[in-house]
């Protein structure tokens, strides 16, 4: 996985994190990758789409489409307006909804380990390894994952 | 390339292109000094800047052209048949310069020495001996007429054709006459040509950034707008905001509409070339060539234009010999004619040949394996003139030179519908074809009424939408009337199929709302019907931003939206909404004729009036159909899968059941069945009682229900016409043929009568 | 300076523009006499003008003639741009009152020999 190639090159200087929290776990996504934060975005529901996509959002004149994390991990839907995250998809831009943003982390690579075995399948696709952080872990996302065109076969 | 060589490519393509045009022209006017005059210069020019830049091949071909054309000018010498023909040679010579400049800056290998010799020649009169001998066609008559009636409305049909039917001797009197018309047209195309010229070259990409731009404007101005209206301060400023971003949107639009005549300019050539080619003769006519078009649209409809003018003239308009035979004038007409219809311009090509034979279509598409006999015989005429649009479909008995080059109708409409538009045919046998293509006037920026449905809100574009009605609760319960599960509204006394919204997008069931409803009255590419919502916002000029492709596969939405309250709204397809709820073609009122040959059919026809289930509503068969009414036990019926069968004079019936009578114990031991004749099987319908015989009226399709194909009005009731053709097909050695024990029609009137009293 | 070009060939008016403005002369341009006219009333005089001879709406001839009816343009030099194909028409533009006449295709020294010789430029100008 290219992830393995960003490792390299930035093996001493660490990772800077950008986490966010969706119910009770820590994930973190590598803030290179992402275009922009928007704190609680209105979101509009799309009749029949994909469960994964927890509605539009206008971003800079675009109507993106915003993957919900939550509905991916099968969580329900969430009771406040979540947080969004902006990335460049093969299709477009695309959001990813979240519980919240939190601060930017850095991590190393040598606490970087792959998804355990006992993780269920579908966790298994969409995360992308796991960082141990002193007093608990992060789960690496990788936007690549969530492309909603990957997401949508 | 440098900025001057680019600068010089395109002026000189500027001036073949008018050049094109005026030599098109000269046919029809070859002493119109001021046409000369325009060639003449178009050459001139090209001469007079070539040496610039060195090109030597095009100076001299140029330069060659430019003394006969001086001659011409001059009026040394008259244009003929011959001299037009190598004229339009040169022109193609020197197009073909100017793209191998284009493409890799020289001017390519090619020997002028035969053309320049034939300029030569024809400047002093000598007939010139060609190799490859072009034919001259002499009847061949072109005329671009160039009315400039208003777009927009409907032009009267009636213009005299009495010139065109009387037939051959007519046409060299009538020729002075088309030289009268365009000389009024001439001016007005001199003058625009010259505003061409006093225009800023923009480039494309810079346009779409402004109508983006402009299109973000609109609605910051819209949220602006909405949320200054109560500010005394601010009311007057954000007048003027609106005032100047309405005003700079409506000019950002402007700059990337374009004539169509800009596409339409080529067409007098090709359609001339192609009648020589095909020996046919056939007369140009252009309309509406003022007609405007966004850019980018503009240059999407190009190949689909040139592919139906192709196939116009190659299938459509027959050989001479074969109009004269039928009664029509040896040359046959082909028009195209733009013009606009609120959001949309309309253009169509329309010729006045052969026509298209829907028997000829549905073997073509029967031979492909495109449709199966079974759906075959379902489809009305307007259903199967639509078949041409598959793919792989393709109507020319041989594949010619001229059109049916692996390009097939579909690809056409393809293209076609990528930019949001349609494509539209009527034809009628032995009077023509037409052929319209439907183009949206902006990508961007479309008017569209605002609908909500369970509290959210939907963008309907308003090409669709023909009519509101407004229902109170009151009204929603009793005017809405089921058939089974397909809801129907009676609209001035006709049958409309309604789509409930919110069923559509499964947003959830009704709740029990004590609230009346709106009907959007639609029609969409000749799919009739009733959408059912909650209700009305003002209508908004909507921006339309494209959705994602992960979006795009629900296939319902056209794109989303962001109103002026700064909600997103998606855009509803009525087209796709239409298929999805399997509403079938209405028949156009225009379609006179059929329409009333059809009313007279159905007039007459008797139905056996029946309620197929207890208390359920009434369904009609068509008495010619029914064969015989049956009393039978209960026990005599059988199953082959799922299929209720019935053993009947030796031979298997599938059974319709539609109400369940067969599986509900509460009935009595003996039941009603009704065997009717469907093609060359025969079939079983269960009823629960036999009521009466009617003559229905009105027949119209609407119904969305699996077996109920029809339904017609029969005395004031709502009434399911059952289609017995959609009555599965058993399967195995008893789905065949019925050998015949069963006997012909028989008088059912005894045994009605004494159902009837029951 | 400033000069006004007149010629319906954009690639014309862009080329002689080109050169010109590279000396540091002004340049007005039209693409035809009449439009020539409207510019020389609006925004004349100019030191120079550049006409062609085959331009629709109102020629080069006329322009000049109409020119050199109007005392106010006197002073203003008049080029004819030709081209050889034109020849015979040099003597009706000069006896029209062009002062000098440019034929196509001509280079950068073409144009400075002519400006030259109705005294626009001097040798060391360019």
């Amino acid at each position: 996985m290219s992830l393995t190639l960003e490792h390299a090159h930035i093996a001493e200087a660490g990772i800077e994190m950008c986490s966010v929290r969706v119910g009770e776990t820590l994930f973190g996504v590598p803030i290179t990758k992402i275009l922009e934060i928007l704190g609680a975005p209105a979101t509009r529901p799309v009749p029949l789409a994909p469960s994964f996509v927890g509605g539009l959002v206008h971003y800079r004149g675009e109507v993106l489409p915003a993957v919900s994390l939550r509905s991916l991990l099968g969580l329900g839907d969430s009771p406040e307006r979540q947080d969004m995250l902006v990335f460049r998809g093969t299709d477009g831009y695309f959001g990813l909804l979240v519980d919240a943003v939190g601060e930017v982390l850095t991590v190393h690579p040598r606490d970087y380990e792959t998804n355990p075995s006992t993780l269920d399948d579908r966790r298994k696709a969409l995360f992308a390894g796991t960082y141990k952080l002193a007093d608990r872990l992060l789960v690496m996302l990788d936007p690549d994952l969530l492309d909603p065109m990957r997401l949508v076969r | 390339m440098d900025e001057l060589t680019r600068e010089f490519l395109i002026e000189s393509q500027e001036g073949l292109d008018r050049m094109e045009r005026c030599l098109t022209e000269l046919e029809e006017r070859p002493q119109d000094g001021e046409l000369l005059a325009d060639i003449f210069r178009s050459v001139h020019t090209i001469k007079g800047t070539t040496g610039f830049l060195g090109y030597s091949r095009l100076e001299k071909l140029s330069h060659a052209g430019e003394n006969l054309l001086g001659m011409l000018r001059d009026g040394k010498l008259v244009a003929n048949e011959e001299i037009i023909s190598t004229l339009l040679q040169l022109l193609d010579d020197l197009r073909a310069i100017l793209q191998s400049i284009e493409n890799d800056n020289s001017e390519g290998q090619g020997d002028d020495h035969a053309m320049i010799e034939r300029l030569h020649a024809l400047q002093h009169g000598e007939a010139v001996a060609v190799a490859e001998s072009v034919e001259l066609v002499e009847s061949v008559e072109i005329a671009a007429e160039t009315k400039t009636k208003k777009a927009g409305k409907r032009r009267a049909p009636a213009r005299s054709n009495s010139a065109e039917a009387a037939g051959s001797e007519a046409a060299p009197e009538a020729a002075p006459k088309p030289a009268a018309e365009p000389v009024a047209g001439v001016p007005q195309q001199r003058a625009q040509v010259s505003a061409a010229d006093s225009t800023l070259r923009v480039d494309i990409t810079l346009l779409n950034q402004m109508m983006n731009l402009v299109g973000e404007l609109v609605l910051t101005r819209n949220q602006i707008l909405q949320a200054t209206n109560t500010d005394v301060a601010f009311a007057p400023l954000s007048r003027r905001l609106d005032m100047v971003t309405s005003d700079l949107r409506e000019a950002v639009m402007k700059v990337r509409m374009q004539p169509v005549s800009h596409v339409f300019s080529k067409f007098p050539r090709l359609v001339r070339d192609l009648a020589q080619q095909l020996d046919k003769q056939i007369h140009l006519e252009l309309e509406g060539q003022e007609t405007e078009l966004d850019k980018s649209l503009l240059e999407a409809i190009k190949d689909p234009l040139t592919h139906l003018v192709r196939n116009s003239c190659d299938h459509g308009i027959e050989m001479p010999a074969a109009r004269e035979a039928a009664g029509k004038n040896p040359a046959g007409t082909l028009r195209l004619r733009a013009y606009q219809e609120g959001s949309h311009v309309l253009i169509e090509v329309a010729d006045d040949g052969g026509g298209i034979r829907v028997e000829k279509i549905r073997d073509k598409a029967l031979e492909r394996k495109l449709i199966t006999q079974e759906k075959v015989a379902q489809l009305s005429e307007r259903e199967l003139l639509q078949l041409i649009f598959l793919p792989g479909f393709s109507t020319a008995a041989a594949v010619t030179n001229v059109s049916g080059r692996g390009v097939g109708m579909d690809v056409v409409r393809n293209n076609v519908e990528k930019i949001g538009g349609k494509v539209e045919i009527e034809s009628r046998p032995g009077k023509g074809t037409t052929l319209r293509l439907r183009i949206p006037l902006t990508l961007a920026i479309v008017p569209a009424l605002i609908v909500s449905s369970r509290s959210q809100s939907f963008a309907l574009p308003q090409g669709a939408l023909f009519e509101l009605v407004h229902l109170t609760p009151e009204e929603r319960r009793t005017q809405i009337e089921w058939l089974e599960n397909a809801p129907l509204y009676r609209l001035r006394g006709k049958l409309l199929p309604l789509v409930y919204l919110s069923r559509m997008l499964e947003q959830g069931e009704d709740p029990e709302v004590e609230a009346g409803c709106y009907i959007a009255v639609l029609n969409a590419d000749g799919r009739r019907y009733g959408l059912v919502i909650d209700g009305l916002a003002d209508p908004e000029e909507i921006v339309v931003k494209p959705l994602s492709s992960a979006l795009k596969e629900i296939g319902l939405f056209s794109g989303a939206t962001l109103m002026g309250n700064g909600e997103m709204a998606l855009i509803l397809d009525p087209a796709a909404i239409a298929v999805r709820a399997e509403i079938g073609l209405s028949e156009e009122e225009e379609e006179e004729q059929d329409q009333a040959s059809a009313a007279l059919a159905s007039e007459g026809e008797e139905f056996l009036l029946v309620e197929t289930g207890e208390g359920t509503a009434q369904a009609a068969l068509p008495l010619s159909e029914v064969l015989r009414i049956e009393r039978i036990e209960r026990g005599r019926v059988e199953h082959i899968g799922r299929t209720p069968v019935l053993r009947f004079d030796g031979v298997l019936l599938p059974l319709e059941d539609s109400s369940g009578l067969l599986d509900d114990v509460s009935q009595a031991a003996e039941m009603t069945v009704i065997v009717c004749r469907e093609g060359t099987r025969h079939v079983g319908i269960t009823v629960a009682h036999v009521l009466d015989v009617a003559t229905g009226s009105a027949l119209s399709e609407a119904g969305t229900n699996a077996v109920a194909a029809g339904v017609t009005l029969l005395r004031e009731r709502v009434t399911e016409v059952v289609n017995l053709s959609r009555i599965p097909v058993l399967p195995g050695p008893a789905a065949g043929p019925i050998p015949g024990p069963i006997p012909g029609p028989i008088a059912i009137t005894a045994e009605l009568e004494a159902e009837a009293c029951r | 300076m400033r000069a006004l070009v007149v010629d319906d060939s954009r690639f014309l008016r862009d080329y002689l523009c080109g050169l010109l403005t590279g000396w540091g002369v002004v340049c007005s341009s039209a693409e035809n006499g009449e439009q020539g006219l409207r510019i020389l009333a609006d925004a004349g005089p100019f030191d120079v003008a550049l006409i062609d001879w085959n331009m629709p709406v109102l020629g080069g001839l006329e322009m000049v003639r109409s020119l050199r009816s109007d005392r106010r343009w006197n002073g203003m030099k008049i080029l004819m741009v030709t081209t050889e194909s034109e020849n015979g028409f040099i003597a009706a533009a000069l006896a029209a009152g062009a002062d000098e006449y440019l034929m196509k295709p001509f280079d950068e020294e073409g144009l400075v020999e002519k400006l030259q010789l109705v005294g626009l430029l001097t040798d060391g100008a360019k």
